[in-house]
């Protein structure tokens, strides 16, 4: 598979930014029971960047990964992906926008059952009219050969292991070749042999790719391997640690 | 999105008892209701066809319409007024026909009509030894009277052309006859309104299968009726045509009226009481039957949002990577559809089947005293309308059920499913 172009458009550092986020404020709850669960958080993750958000269970990470992937609407601040600005469209057009930009996957697998793995691969591109000549689906085969389970695209979810599963769903979080893929505890849900081997598909993902990946993570092995890593505590980003030129 | 039926179609298929069932009941619905109003109509088609062959289409009644024109015009007139009237025949009460004989034969000439008979009905009392039983007593020609109705072939025992045999001849209605006790050779004695009496012979019983005639009419010569009446030799109280045609008898009727100058009657206007109360019955049947479609809808409503409830994790996940609402829409109205259509479609084949049955093994029902028809055996209407009508009205109460479960789906907010699975 040859390297992917994935957002690199002008040479200068700025347009290199897949994403841009600023003073992202978001509030939960509501009543007595509202409070400040992000107060602040200014993110910008370039192009080809593996980065892991860290942060104690309650700090918000998922809350910051749902408006950056335009799931959620910040109460205040703003998100920018690809040039895109997030609050500047409606309803059906952010979900257009999500579905040629990001990938996304949670700790749950989330495959719609009654369809097979090649199925769920492809249903992205369904919701834009494609998935269905020959090349998609020799894309999303190529998929799932890379995740390691081309043999079984056929299948149906509840065949598959956890870790097969959860590997369909990363597969279904690539097909639409998004710029940047975010990824919520991708391994919680898994044992260290079937975690690693998620991990070694990111790896491998961000270096023959050069996919720009963000990764909520609560194993340290993650945030170790990555190359940039987020702390998060209290709805604020208290720590920015880059390593790539370790690892280089 | 092209995927959208398939979205639809997966959730019910791996569902198969619940779809089922949900098919079910609109089939149940959609087959009650294409039974009844198959039976409701065959009822009205039943007594229809023996309407018309023991009734003229056409009767001209006694009833003047130059008279009436000039009373119209005297009791418009402002006092004072000077109304000219010419030619005005004599007005009286005596409510018959006057040169009945002559205008029958007049009308037979007229194209699309093809039978005429006089008939003259007189209200008498029938007596048999001690029994007495008020009755009408119809005089006419035998032999015209077979030319307008089929009431001949309608004899039961004895034969009605007895009648022609014996001047003195009488055939009578069946329930007049047990509640009499007469048999065929029998003599019984008529007596009119004004004392006239006369002795008959029963020569003939009569089944039309209409109550009203079978269980009040004689029937006479017209001489025998007109002596009892007290009237003329050429009068009656009806001239009874037969058309070729039995449908669109205005223009007939009209044509008739200008030539005789009484008021014309066509069958449905003489049975309107009748035919009335037939539809009206249907209606009532068809409200209640239509009850048992809306519960199937009902049921699709219900399924729908069982899946939606069920789905809703589904939903977000779908909306997360770009489906709209639109699409998520699409996916559960199909599904409502699909629901319908099954049920339409099983509904109708059930009903065709039944329908078939009961036609090659009819159900028969015990003849009944006093009924307005003797309706002895289910008798069905078969009309493909019937089918599309119901199925059309099942899809309509599918789309309604299904849009009403839709929303629910589309109010699904991605992150808030999200939120409470993570
Ligand atoms: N709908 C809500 N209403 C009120 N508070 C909420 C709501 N959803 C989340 N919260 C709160 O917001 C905070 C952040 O939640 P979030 O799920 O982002 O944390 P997290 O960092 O992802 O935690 P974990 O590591 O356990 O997944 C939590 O304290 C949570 O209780
Ligand atoms: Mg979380």
């Amino acid at each position: 598979m040859a390297r992917r172009e994935t957002g690199v458009r002008g040479s200068g550092p700025g347009d290199r930014a897949v994403l841009v986020a600023c003073g992202l404020v978001r509030r939960l709850g509501i009543g007595a029971a509202a409070r400040e669960v992000l107060r602040g958080v200014d993110i910008t993750i370039e192009a080809g960047e593996f980065v892991a958000l860290v942060g104690p269970s309650g700090s918000g990470k998922s809350t910051l990964l749902y408006l950056l992937g335009g799931l959620d609407h910040p109460d205040a601040g703003s998100v920018e992906i690809a040039g895109e600005d997030l609050a500047r469209v409606n309803d059906d057009a952010l979900a257009k926008l999500r579905n040629r930009l990001i990938g996304f996957v949670y700790q749950f697998h989330f495959l719609l059952p009654e369809f097979s793995a090649l199925e769920n691969v492809l249903m992205p591109l369904w919701a834009r009219g494609g998935g269905r000549s020959q090349e998609d689906r020799a894309w999303g085969l190529e998929l799932l050969g890379r995740v390691g389970i081309a043999e079984k695209a056929g299948k149906l979810p509840r065949e598959l292991s956890g870790g097969e599963q959860q590997r369909v769903a990363v597969a279904r979080s690539l097909v639409n070749r998004p710029r940047l893929l975010l990824a919520d505890e991708p391994t919680g849900n898994l044992d260290s042999a079937n975690a690693n081997a998620v991990y070694e598909l990111f790896r491998e993902l961000n270096c023959d790719l050069g996919q720009t990946i963000l990764v909520v993570t609560h194993d340290t092995d993650w945030a170790v391997r990555s190359d940039r890593v987020l702390r998060l505590l209290d709805g604020r980003l208290v720590g920015d640690e880059k390593r790539r030129e370790e690892r280089a | 999105m092209r995927e959208v039926p398939l979205l639809a179609w997966r959730h019910l298929a791996s569902r198969p008892r619940q779809s089922a069932l949900t098919i079910a009941g609109v089939a149940l619905g959609v087959a009650v209701f294409v039974f009844t109003v198959s039976m409701m109509d065959g009822l009205l088609v039943f007594f229809t066809q023996r309407l018309i062959r023991v009734s003229p289409l056409l009767t001209v009644l006694p009833e003047r319409l130059d008279v009436n024109l000039a009373r119209e015009q005297l009791r418009h007139a402002a006092p004072l007024e000077i109304v000219s009237i010419s030619r005005v025949p004599v007005p009286d009460d005596r409510p018959t026909v006057r040169g009945a004989t002559a205008l029958a034969a007049r009308v037979r000439s007229v194209p699309g009509v093809v039978g005429s008979s006089v008939a003259g009905a007189t209200p008498v009392v029938l007596s048999f030894g001690t029994i007495a039983e008020p009755a009408t007593l119809v005089g006419l020609d035998p032999g015209d009277e077979a030319t307008v109705t089929e009431l001949p072939r309608c004899v039961v025992q004895g034969r009605w052309d007895g009648l022609a045999s014996r001047r003195d001849g009488v055939v009578v209605g069946r329930d007049l006859a047990d509640r009499l006790g007469v048999q065929v050779g029998d003599r019984l004695a008529a007596v009119g309104d004004a004392g006239r009496a006369r002795e008959l012979e029963v020569v003939g019983i009569i089944a039309t299968g209409l109550g009203s005639t079978d269980e009040s009419t004689a029937y006479v010569n017209l001489s025998v009726a007109q002596g009892v009446a007290g009237w003329g030799g050429d009068e009656g109280t009806e001239i009874r045509l037969r058309t070729a045609a039995v449908a669109n008898l205005d223009g007939l009727r009209r044509q008739v009226q200008a030539i005789t100058g009484h008021r014309v009657e066509t069958w449905e206007e003489t049975s309107q009481a009748s035919l009335k109360l037939f539809r009206m019955i249907g209606v009532t049947t068809y409200l209640l039957t239509g009850f048992v479609l809306i519960v199937a809808g009902l049921g699709i409503a219900n399924k729908l949002t069982t899946i939606i409830l069920d789905k809703e994790r589904d939903i977000a996940i779908l909306r997360s990577f770009g489906f709209s609402r639109g699409a998520v829409r699409g996916v559960f109205l199909i599904e409502g559809l699909l629901l319908g259509v099954a049920g339409a479609t099983a509904g109708c084949i059930v009903a065709a089947t039944v329908i078939e049955y009961f036609t090659i093994f009819p159900i028969r029902f015990a003849a009944r005293e006093g009924a307005v028809l003797a309706y002895t055996e289910l008798f069905l209407a078969k009309d493909p309308r019937y089918y599309v009508i119901i199925s059309l009205a099942a899809l309509v109460i599918s789309a309604a059920a299904a849009l009403v479960a839709v929303r629910r789906a589309v109010r699904v907010v991605p992150v808030e499913v999200l939120r409470g699975t993570a």
